[in-house]
């Protein structure tokens, strides 16, 4: 910061020389700042590029997929074998995702329900003195129809309350798909796509029950599946990213075990004219 | 200061945006006068968002297709016409560029986040016995249940958040945040006195950024609809979603 100094405070600059220093210290200020305006206006003419990813999982049994890969076809041969095989019904496609993203910016698409879950449960409560109970009958007590009717009385075998819900969490069911994407230019003319990707598939099982009697917790048994990859890729060549198969405790053993291929395909965008 | 000299200050000032060079000519009316021309000059956006579902075989041919955006749109359009096709959302909203625009078609749903457990008095001096239903000799106590504590309010309906800027020739950028909330059913925690429900909610949503031509659709990718909300027999529904941006003369 600047301060105007006077002779008198021990301060010896006379007002000319604190210009000619006012004005070197705002050219080392607007100097850059106007340069830098410059290269945002020269960036301006040239609107950034926009890639479309599109993740798709085809399924198909476990033979005829580990045959697919016995015979060593390109990704684009492999494709091509998924899509006729949805269409002669051998194959399944189970999942579709698409996204457009700008170039080196990350985007994400969720297809989910969220479920909130307990992750910790207060212990169940006994009250700290218990006095003698009295009769056998309702000559003391409340009758049933007393209880049932009024506030803040509880019928059982003994005063106690059952562990208690305390601590939540939430867990996204269903697909997600996370993508980040990166124009490789060669002299100026985009040549590849750098892709970062990462797809989620998590389904409810069901409750898993710990505990007993009043001390019983539930908890959620999820079935999760996932890719994350780094990829290189040909503007709109399609590429195997791995598999993303339920495990085997969870398929049905009377069918045959199937495998789940998930293939990308990102292409650089054009804006229409 | 002679003359070269506040010449210099003028320009390093007018360089680096503030006021000198203004207040030494025409004072702080000039301005003024400066920052209302800019927020004039602010062109104003129209931004319609739609989402269409449609069977699984049909959108997985569509999307190979390799359309131009305009054509997969016009393809979902005359699904429409012949009811293979269904709108499932359609959204606008319309502001200056460089703003943040949001649209709401909902409703505010203010749910339970936090329970206290059931209490039981420290001392108990006796409890009454009852005669059960069943003939069974029963002990009564005074209890209360678990309590929600805590709220938390969610907006159950479709939103849609926005910010563009112009690129010019009419290449819009915008960066986009829409979502589909939907109220699933309420899931049950704990027994008895201690049970307690929390909510369950179906939200496809999409965050991303594009540029597109002004007026032109833009497709955007796909919200399908969670498991839950899939039809149960039959192909799943795939959801496109599309983004038309156009530039509106004031």
């Amino acid at each position: 910061m600047l301060r105007l100094c006077h002779g008198d405070d021990g301060c010896s600059v006379n007002p000319s020389k604190l210009i000619e220093m006012k004005l070197k210290y705002l050219s080392m200020i607007a100097v850059p700042f106007f340069a830098g305006s410059l290269a945002v206006s020269a960036q301006e003419k040239k609107a950034p590029e926009v890639v479309q990813v599109v993740y798709e999982v085809f399924s198909l049994s476990e033979a005829e997929a580990a045959q697919s890969q016995r015979d060593s076809l390109t990704d684009r041969e492999a494709y091509a074998q998924m899509t006729s095989g949805v269409k002669s019904g051998k194959v399944k496609q189970e999942k579709l995702m698409a996204l457009r993203v700008l170039g080196g910016q990350k985007a994400t698409t969720s297809h989910v329900s969220e479920l909130i879950f307990a992750t910790q449960y207060d212990p169940p409560k006994l009250p700290n003195q218990v006095g003698v109970s009295e009769g056998g009958g309702s000559e003391d007590g409340p009758s049933l129809a007393e209880i049932e009717r009024g506030p803040g009385w509880q019928s059982g075998s003994f005063p106690a309350t059952p562990a208690t819900p305390s601590i939540f969490d939430r867990v996204n069911l269903g697909d997600t798909l996370e993508v980040e994407a990166a124009v490789i230019a060669v002299a100026g003319k985009p040549e590849k796509l750098m892709l970062r990707m990462a797809a989620n598939h998590t389904k409810l099982k069901g409750f898993d029950v710990w505990g007993q009697g009043l001390a019983e917790g539930h908890v959620p048994w999820l079935s999760k599946q996932k890719v994350q990859s780094n990829i290189q890729v040909e503007s709109g060549a399609p590429i195997l990213v791995g598999t993303v198969s339920r495990s085997n405790v969870e398929q049905d053993e009377t069918q045959v075990e199937r495998v789940w291929f998930a293939f990308v395909t990102a292409t650089l965008v054009k804006v229409e004219k | 200061m002679n003359a070269k000299t506040l010449m210099k200050v003028s320009l390093c000032g007018a360089l680096i945006g503030l006021p000198v060079g203004a207040r030494a000519q025409k004072g702080e009316a000039a301005v003024e006068k400066t920052v209302n021309a800019q927020v004039v000059e602010a062109p104003t956006i129209k931004v319609v968002y739609e989402v269409f579902s449609l069977p699984m075989g049909a959108a997985a041919t569509l999307q190979r297709a390799g359309l131009s955006d305009s054509d997969f749109y016009g393809k979902l359009l005359a699904g429409l016409k012949d009811e293979s096709v269904k709108q499932e959302v359609f959204m606008l909203v319309r502001g200056l560029t460089g703003e943040k625009l949001t649209g709401q078609h909902g409703q505010e749903r203010i749910h339970a986040a936090e329970y206290e457990p059931p209490e039981l008095p420290n001392t108990v001096a006796r409890t009454g016995l009852v005669k059960g239903k069943e003939g069974k000799i029963m002990s009564a106590f005074p209890v209360t249940p678990a309590t929600p504590s805590a709220y938390q309010t969610r907006v159950i309906g479709e939103s849609l958040e926005v910010e563009t800027s112009v690129w010019g020739e009419g290449v819009i950028q915008m960066r986009l945040a829409p979502s589909q909330v939907t109220f699933l059913q309420r899931d049950t925690y704990g027994q008895g006195l201690s049970k307690v429900e929390m909510p369950r909610f179906a939200n496809p949503q999409i965050r991303t950024a594009i540029v597109a031509r002004s007026g032109r659709p833009s497709y955007l990718g796909t919200v399908s609809q969670p498991l839950e909300l899939q039809p149960e027999k039959g192909e799943p529904e795939v959801c496109f979603a599309f983004v038309t941006a156009t530039t509106v003369a004031p």
